[in-house]
Formats: structure tokens, sequence, C-alpha cells
């Protein structure tokens, strides 16, 4: 079954057929031994080494050739399987545009979801920002160069209050979203964001977090304009629902102007967040970057239908208390 | 016959789409019959169940937030016979059923109210309470319903008079002597028409005989979930429950009551489940976009299906089976256990 979802390695294929031959060969005729190229039965160690190293460069040799061969031949260049290009098929896998006709449901599905007013464009994000009890430094640091990245938002400590009570006073107040960060030991660790006024609600593993005077930038280099958001990446339905949450928080219309960028990269299900402002060499035209800070990687653990009720309230995708079930094989990605 | 040969499975979606599928140990076939470019908010199928035990045809709740309507799809025919915009009390249409020829609809506000074709009434003909969640009929005895919420015990209504029947009473205080709160999301009746299952969001599975005590007789647990969907297999004293986190369990309901099988695979929350006549397979639609199929004894998950949008209901022939007699599965490549129920089908028909 898993084999079948599998792309089959070619040079690996001839490998296979060598094998058959050679057993071809060993049932028709006696029994051949194996053949004594190793060096390792040689005891002197600086002899050993040298052989070693003749070996090596023999092998080096050969292979150079081999590559000479194939370029002179007009092979195609061999693609390296990765685990991205080998990841098992999943059914819920959106191919090619979203507004073409195999996609329609889809389209449809998107058009009726809880973020279709601000792809519509009908209302403009504002977004609280709030923390775990008695944040420490970096959390706080943390979250208000936060609120310098999504624009119209605000943080605010939470004074022990619960998030249920906090999501009732925000739909009162017109926030669209809010960020909840928590920590552990000093540093932040999970991030919970709730689309209002009724929901979803994602709960992610936060991890890796580098602040700006960690990353040696300064939170001032951080303009007021509305940045560019780029989700990257995102190829399943669920992928594509929780990009659509990130997208949400941001203002649809970014100011160019501030060439300010905002980057959701998504690789083997970690979500990667990258800030940068950018810049093109008026010479060449060629792009180049510079880090504003913060960075952090984020990991999906729920997506819950509604707004927030982690104990009774009803989820779209779970994680929690059933990774050995779903997590079969490496190459098994659901973002 | 025919017609029950076409689709197998209905199920509507958070999103408006309705669809019919027809599940095979093979193959599967699903089909939208709600036309996708007519979709609207107000499509968004919040209840559906059979208009009677014939299967001939399906009522659907539809719309939460706008106009709120009732459909009647005719599955004979393959048309929509018959709408109508439900505009009493508030909230979304949380039961429907068939009363007498005429639809009986209940809303989260607790108006139920009887739909008469040519009587144009602005009154409900009872009030269930705030905070309803859910309205069933009895199986044998036609002019009762069950009703319950959030905060709102079981009640029975008895419709030729107009009155409550049965009222339950909360459990008693816990340990600490704290009330225990009360909800129900989905309710049932037992085959023998006096004993009533319920489940609730607080995880508890209740049974309560109207015959006996106003308390239920058995009231059991499962912590940490919140139970949505429930459904009986045919010998009765066993349920089957679905969670808000994808659980799938069986409950023993002899004597103090026992949870028993869980069906493994669902990702996320369930929101209709049912069994077939046979006690095969459980059907459950799931929050995931997922259709589940599991084998109700060996607990083996048969099928997934993947139906593109977020499923909240959903309808299933009781004579849904996996295998259907007339393809030809001789010698197929199959796993083990799906040949086996081969046998055991043809047994059956037999």
């Amino acid at each position: 079954m898993k084999l079948n979802n599998l792309v089959l390695n070619p040079l690996k294929r001839v490998k296979q057929k060598r094998i058959k031959d050679e057993n071809d060969e060993g049932t028709s005729q006696e029994v051949i031994l194996p053949r004594e190229t190793g060096i390792n039965h040689i005891k002197c160690k600086a002899i050993r080494l040298k052989k070693n190293e003749e070996l090596q460069r023999e092998k080096k040799k050969i292979k150079k050739l081999r590559r000479k061969a194939r370029i002179e031949a007009n092979e195609p260049k061999q693609v390296p399987h990765t685990i991205e290009s080998l990841r098992e098929k999943d059914e819920t896998m959106i191919y090619g545009d979203i507004n073409s006709e195999e996609n329609e449901e889809v389209r449809i599905d998107m058009e009726h979801d809880e973020f279709a007013a601000y792809y519509r464009q009908e209302y403009e994000p504002k977004v609280l920002i709030t923390y775990s009890d008695n944040p420490h430094t970096k959390t706080r640091i943390f979250g208000r160069e936060l609120t310098r990245i999504i624009p119209n938002s605000t943080s605010l400590y939470r004074n022990r209050s619960g998030i249920k009570k906090i999501v009732k006073s925000c739909v009162q107040k017109n926030f669209t979203d809010i960020i909840v960060i928590n920590e552990n030991q000093c540093k932040p660790n999970g991030m919970l964001i709730i689309h209002l006024p009724d929901g979803p609600t994602i709960n992610c593993k936060l991890s890796n977090v580098k602040i700006t005077p960690e990353l040696r930038r300064s939170h001032k280099e951080i303009t007021e304009h509305r940045p560019e958001v780029i989700l990257n990446n995102f190829t399943t339905r669920l992928g594509h629902t929780v990009s659509r949450m990130f997208g949400a928080l941001f203002h649809y219309q970014p100011e160019f102007k501030g060439r300010r960028v905002v980057t959701f990269h998504n690789q083997r299900d970690y979500i990667f967040f990258r800030h940068h402002r950018y810049e093109f060499n008026k010479k060449t035209g060629k792009p180049r970057l510079r880090e504003l800070g913060p960075r952090f990687t984020l990991k999906l653990r729920y997506l819950q239908h509604g707004t927030f009720d982690s104990k009774y309230g009803d989820y779209e995708w779970t994680i929690q208390g059933r990774r050995h079930q779903m997590e079969t094989s490496r190459r098994k990605f659901f973002l | 016959m025919s017609y029950k040969d076409n689709f197998n499975v209905f199920v509507g979606a958070k999103s408006g789409t309705f669809k019919g599928v027809k599940v095979t140990s093979k193959s599967c076939v699903m089909k939208n019959i709600q036309n996708l470019l007519s979709i609207t908010d107000n499509h968004e199928v919040t209840y559906m169940t059979w208009g009677n035990s014939e299967e001939k045809d399906i009522l659907l709740a539809c719309g939460s937030k706008g106009i709120r309507s009732v459909k009647v799809y005719d599955t004979v025919n393959e048309t929509f016979k018959l709408s109508f915009v439900c505009d009493i009390g508030e909230g979304n249409i949380t039961g429907i059923s068939r009363y007498k020829e005429e639809i009986l609809t209940a809303v989260q506000s607790g108006h139920i109210k009887l739909w008469r074709n040519n009587e144009e009434d602005k009154e409900y003909i009872l009030n269930a309470g705030e905070n309803l969640l859910c309205m069933k009929k009895a199986n044998v005895r036609s002019n009762i319903i069950g009703t319950g919420g959030l905060e709102n015990p079981l009640k029975l209504f008895d419709l030729e008079k107009k009155i409550s029947i049965f009222t339950a009473k909360n459990v008693s205080h816990d340990w600490l002597q704290l009330r225990v709160p009360i909800s129900i999301n989905d309710l049932h009746f037992l085959s023998n028409n006096k004993e009533i299952v319920t489940v609730g969001k607080y995880g508890f599975i209740r049974v309560y005989d109207t015959k006996a005590q106003r308390r239920p007789v058995i009231n059991l647990e499962i912590k940490e979930e919140s139970l949505t969907k429930i459904s009986t297999c045919s010998q009765d004293k066993q349920i089957i429950c679905g969670s808000g986190k994808g659980r799938i369990n069986m409950v023993d309901l002899r004597k103090c009551g026992r949870v028993l099988n869980t069906y493994k695979g669902p990702v996320g929350a369930v929101t209709g489940v049912a069994v077939n006549k046979t006690d095969q397979y459980i059907v459950s639609a799931n929050l995931d976009r997922y259709l589940y199929i599991h084998d109700l004894n060996t607990k083996a998950l048969l099928k997934k299906v993947y139906l593109t949008s977020k499923l909240s209901s959903m309808v299933m022939r009781s004579e849904f089976t996996l295998n259907v007699l007339e393809e030809d599965n001789q010698s197929n490549d199959d796993d083990e256990f799906e040949s086996e129920h081969e046998f055991i089908n043809i047994d059956d028909s037999n």
C-alpha cells in the first residue's frame, strides 16, 4: 500500500535487477564466495588509512567520469529525492487553480466559511494580542513586536481573565481576532489564535522564537506600513484553512511603500514565520532582503470549530492524544 | 427497490452542499444533489432525518443565521418536493419530524411548531424552553416527542393533547455538594419505547425510564469528552456514541452500563452516526470532511471517504451494506475481513 504512494527511485531499480542476475547465476552455477575488496582485514592502521584514501580517490574518479559521460550524452538531470518530493499522497490536496472546475466545491466551501467576509474585503481586521498570566520579559517583548508587525493590533495584559470572557468582550468591542501567547520557563511556547465572532480557533506549538535583540536588530526598524503577506506551501484542505486564518490577521491592502513582507512558510508541517524588508537593486533589478525579526516556528496542534472551548468544543482536526495513530510515516504531512 | 440502490448515504454540509453517496467495498460514487452554484449562506444544513421509516424522503433543516428553511427531498424521484421558510422563534432548527403527514419543527429558542399546509397561523404549539438542542419523535407511539438542550432537561410531550407528560429531574449533587450541569446534545428512544438515552456536552450518557423514576436509571460518564451524537444498534442494549474530539464508542446499557469498543480513525467532531440493520457497520460523518465506515464487531476502519465539505449531518439507509451482491465480486484481492463480510452478508440474505 505505502510503496504505491512513493515514487520509485530509478537508480534503485537498476540495482535490484543486478542482484537478481547474480542470484540467477548463483542458483545455476556453483556457490560464489563474497569478494574480498575491503581493507578492513589490514591490521596496520597507517597502511589501512592509506589504502582507504586510494580507494576513495578511485571512487571519486569513476564518479566524475560517469558524470562527464552523462553530460555528454545529454541525459536529463536527475532530481534528488527528498522527503517532500516523496510525500505520501493526501486526498484532500488541492491542485491547480482554485477557480477551475474541479475545485468548484472547494471554492464554494471557502466562499461560505468564516473568513469569507474578510476575503470579500468587508471589514478591516482588528487584533488583540494577549499573554498567559504574568508573562516574562521575552514573551512581553515578543508580543509587543507582533503588534508592530500586525497592523491595527493592540497588546494587553490578561489580568487573570478567562479566554471565554475575553472572547465575549472582544466581540462587543469589534475585535476580529485574538492571539494568546503562552509561555513556559520564561520562553514563549504556544500560540492560540481565535477568529471572531464565530471561530475557528487554532492552537499551535511555538518554538525557536528569536526576538529582534537576539537577531541584533532593533524593533524601531519595523515601520508602521501595512505588510505584504506570503503564505507559502499550504497544500491540503486543512492547510488552506490554516493559511486563510493567518492571512485574515493582516490588512488585505498592503502598503507597498513600506516594502515590508511577512512570510508564513510551511515545510513538513512546521510553519516558519519570517519578517523582511526588501529592496531592488536599481542597476540589476535583483531583490535584496533584510530580515527585521522576530522569527518563530509554529506547529499546528488543533483546529477547532467555533470560538475557544478546548474541553467541550467541536474539533475540525486535532492531533492531541492520537499522534501515534496519525503519524504513520515520516513522509505523511497534514498541511 | 431501485431507488434504494441509488445512494445509500446522504450527507449535508456546513457549506450548504447536500450529497448522495453510494459506498461499496470497491467503489464510492458521490453526487451533489444541491446545485453548487445556487448555494448561499442560507443553505447550511443543520439537521437531517428520514421522513418516515420507509426511508423514501429526507427532511432537511437549512440555514443558521439568516433565513431558516425546511426542505423535503424525495429520494424516489430525486427532487426537492417541498420547501418552506421556518420563521418562528430564534436560532437553528434543531429537530424535524413528520407527524400525521405534516412537518414538525423545533428551533433553538424552544418553539415547536406543526406546519399545516393551508393554515397561516403564526402560533407555535409547544414551548420546550430555551437552548433546545434536540427534538426527536418516539419510534412507536408517534404522538410523543422528546426534547432537551443546554440547561434544559429531558421533557416528553404529547402532541395530541399538547401537554408535557414527563420532565426529567437533575441527578443529585456531586460529592462536593455542587450542582451537576445539564446538557443534552442528542437523545434516542429505545425500541421498548419507555426508555430514552441521552448524551450531552459534559460526557454523560443517561438512560431515563419514564415508568420508573424521574432521575436517570443509568448514568455513566466518559470523562473529558463532549458527546455529540448517538445511535442504537438493533440489539438495542448497545448504543454507539460519537464525541467532539472524534471518539466513537460502543456503550453497553445492560446492568449499570459500560463503555466498550472504541472505533479509531476520526480526527474531528462526529456529527452523525448510524448503524445498519444487520449490526455490521457503523457509518459516521465527521467535521474533518470524511465519512468513516467501521466494522461494529472487529472495530476495524473499513472505509474512509473524503467529501470535500465539513459534514454537519448524515442519514443512512438501514439496509446499508458495503458488499453489493449484484457486482461480481469473486476472487477479489481485498483485505481478509472484507471478504469475510461477504460471506456473512450472503448468509444474512438467505
